[in-house]
């Protein structure tokens, strides 16, 4: 079974609709694919509302897809889940979130927030180790185990938040704008703290954030979102060297950069989907290589190309 | 003290303290910042280094628990040079703020009322300062919507915060603050809450208006690329003082101080091969203690023994350019920027000639 070891992470078709009432739903995401090899970073860019955060909740199983399949490992995580697949799956994924205070409890110890995915029955003291390993591991020494959320920096937040995820040693770690909210020293910081991990242990992440600039560091594979739909994906040279979408090339030329002899000069260009006459519904997924798959009709593919 | 002509706002010393239940925290020590008519100033720094203060304290935004410890903000007001920290806040209110001075904030959800219309919120400022009738300023209003890039103005008057999209809730926010004709908009992070796509977009349209305007502008950011984009010159902020400043091509292309370094080589460098990202060690000092010497030092690789010791005074470079490091000192050790960065301004600089 070479497929199971290579994907980690297979999504197939997947929707997600929210229902607002009984004639309107939001397709948050529309018929979304893509795998995601062991090992590596895939990341995930597209503005708010694209549907990547909606994507990066159902894979953890936040939300029950409205339809599609999700394998991690092979194994079916769509539709209803039993007890033994809910337990394959925690622990084995993991999430960081964008607002390190938001998503630690104010009211507890750091020792007791990292613990949390731990079983509960183990020892105590053995417990305690493994937290403290863990916090060195992400550089807090151990005497801040019995301080509270409050105490700590935004940079040194992520960091317990981070430490919170890796407890369980899981494979695949979905990292939701997680650097977003930090300074860029500290981003700096961040992101080099998870580079190291992921070659120490393996790990794999699906890392989802709207600043490119980071995304393409980062990743090794990356992902385009736009109104609920996958519009290009590829590895990060197929995206940043040669992007055939005109989406793709709006986002890439938004980035600024820090060039005061170029930037100043530099407009952006524009994309407007209904104006260029691009309906997302329209296209089928094409691959111009193994690897590079652009969302698009045949006469579209063929105008971006020229 | 003399506001000579060209120079609009002039800071003088600016200190300001908060007061705590664990003490108090000085935020902003001695800052000297001016600003001349229709030019782009940016001031960069990390959250906590004061850049913010040091712009609520120009709009008169005072805190209840803050102190102004020392300094001065002087502006031409009606052909008087006035200090703005002397000024009641209803005086502010009154003459200065949306009238002269106007500010764009972070995030547009919370800079509107959900309970107002556009079209009131925008044509306040018309009808208190400029005591324009309901219906003139009704109209000046919808003419603000068009010169911001909204398409039909009329009904989006009409309209509520709510109904419109993060990028459009700015633009209205922009308009407002364009509708008294002020010289100087202070921009808080204006684009940090919006996608780049529409933060491009944004940041090009507070440009085209600014030309046309004569508008001064003073950019609070820490995205050097915005920078890069927007400013004429930089201030450098790091511990609640200006380390670095100078124009833009020497903040970018020639930086003194380890600090504008670190801030440099942190970004992510999108022509670059995979290198590992720079990261300056450590985290910012807390500015309830006491800070002796340099704030940057422990921090800094290239610290000298008197960095621990005394402050650093600041040194000029040339007439626009100067630093607060020893290292600038004549009898310092001569120590050459990074590598890493040397290379990546020289591959900047010839991408520029290239263009």
């Amino acid at each position: 079974m070479n497929t199971v070891n290579d994907n980690i992470l297979e999504v197939r078709d997947l929707k997600q609709h929210f229902r607002i009432d009984r004639r309107h739903s939001v397709k948050a995401v529309d018929g979304v694919s893509f795998t995601i090899k062991r090992g590596s970073t895939f990341g995930l860019v597209g503005e708010s509302g694209s549907g990547k955060s909606t994507i990066g909740r159902t894979v953890i199983r936040l939300y029950a897809p409205t339809c599609g399949s999700v394998k991690l490992n092979g194994r079916e995580l769509g539709g209803k889940l039993t007890l033994q697949m809910k337990q394959y799956l925690t622990g084995r994924v993991q999430m960081i979130f964008q607002d390190p205070m938001a998503s630690l409890n104010p009211r507890k110890k750091i020792i007791d927030i990292v613990a949390e995915g731990l079983d509960s029955n183990k020892p105590r003291g053995e417990r305690n180790e493994l937290v403290y390993a863990q916090l060195e591991r992400v550089g807090l020494s151990r005497e801040f185990a019995g301080r509270y959320p409050h105490m700590f920096s935004g940079g040194q937040r992520q960091r317990v938040g981070i430490a919170r995820a890796i407890i369980t040693d899981p494979e695949l770690i979905i990292a939701d704008e997680c650097i977003s909210a930090l300074d860029m020293s500290i981003q700096a910081q961040v992101v080099n703290l998870m580079k190291d991990l992921q070659t120490e242990r393996g790990l794999t992440y699906l890392f989802i954030a709207h600043d490119l600039s980071m995304v393409k560091y980062i990743s090794d594979y990356i992902g385009v979102l736009h109104m609920g739909r996958l519009v290009e994906s590829g590895t990060k040279d197929d995206i940043f060297q040669n992007p055939i979408h005109p989406y793709t090339k709006s986002l890439i030329s938004a980035i600024p950069e820090p060039n005061p002899l170029t930037e100043p000069h530099r407009i952006s260009r524009v994309y407007d989907a209904p104006a260029q006459g691009i309906v997302y519904a329209n296209g089928t997924e094409r691959y111009l290589t193994d690897t590079h798959m652009v969302l698009a009709t045949d006469g579209e593919l063929e105008t971006w190309i020229a | 003290m003399q506001v000579d002509s060209g120079t609009i706002l002039n800071i003088q010393k600016l200190s300001v303290a908060f007061q705590t239940t664990s003490g108090e925290l000085n935020a902003v020590r001695g800052v000297d910042l001016t600003l001349r008519r229709g030019e782009t100033l940016a001031i960069v720094g990390e959250s906590g280094s004061g850049k913010s203060v040091t712009a609520k304290a120009v709009m008169g935004l005072r805190d209840s628990n803050q102190i102004i410890k020392a300094g001065e903000i002087l502006y031409d007001l009606d052909g008087q040079v006035t200090d703005l920290l002397k000024l009641t806040k209803k005086q502010m209110i009154s003459q200065v703020n949306g009238r002269r001075i106007s500010m764009i904030f972070q995030d547009p959800t919370t800079a509107l009322n959900p309970l107002l219309t556009i079209g009131y919120q925008l044509t306040e400022g018309l009808r208190i300062h400029r005591k324009m009738s309901r219906k003139a300023a009704w109209e000046r209003g919808v003419e603000l919507l068009d010169e911001v890039g909204i398409t039909q103005p009329r009904q989006c008057m009409k309209r509520y915060p709510h109904h419109l999209s993060g990028g459009m809730r700015q633009r209205v926010v922009i308009a407002a603050a364009i509708s008294c004709d002020p010289e100087i908009i202070i921009c808080d992070e204006p684009t940090t809450a919006l996608d780049v796509t529409i933060q491009a977009k944004i940041l090009e349209l507070i440009k085209t208006l600014q030309k046309k305007m004569n508008i001064a502008i003073i950019y609070i950011t820490h995205d050097l690329g915005v920078v890069a984009k927007v400013a004429d010159r930089v201030a450098v902020m790091y511990a609640g003082k200006i380390v670095e400043r100078g124009t833009a091509y020497e903040i970018f292309f020639e930086p003194r101080h380890p600090y504008t370094w670190g801030l440099l080589l942190s970004m992510p460098d999108i022509n670059a091969a995979d290198t590992r990202l720079y990261s300056i060690p450590g985290s910012p000092p807390n500015l309830l203690h006491k800070v002796t010497g340099d704030a940057f030092a422990v921090r800094n690789e290239y610290a000298l023994n008197i960095d621990y010791e005394e402050e650093p005074p600041v040194f000029k470079l040339s007439g626009t350019h100067e630093v607060a490091s020893w290292l600038a000192h004549p009898d310092a050790p001569a120590i050459q920027i990074p590598e890493l960065l040397r290379r990546q301004i020289e591959a900047k600089i010839s991408h520029g000639d290239e263009q």
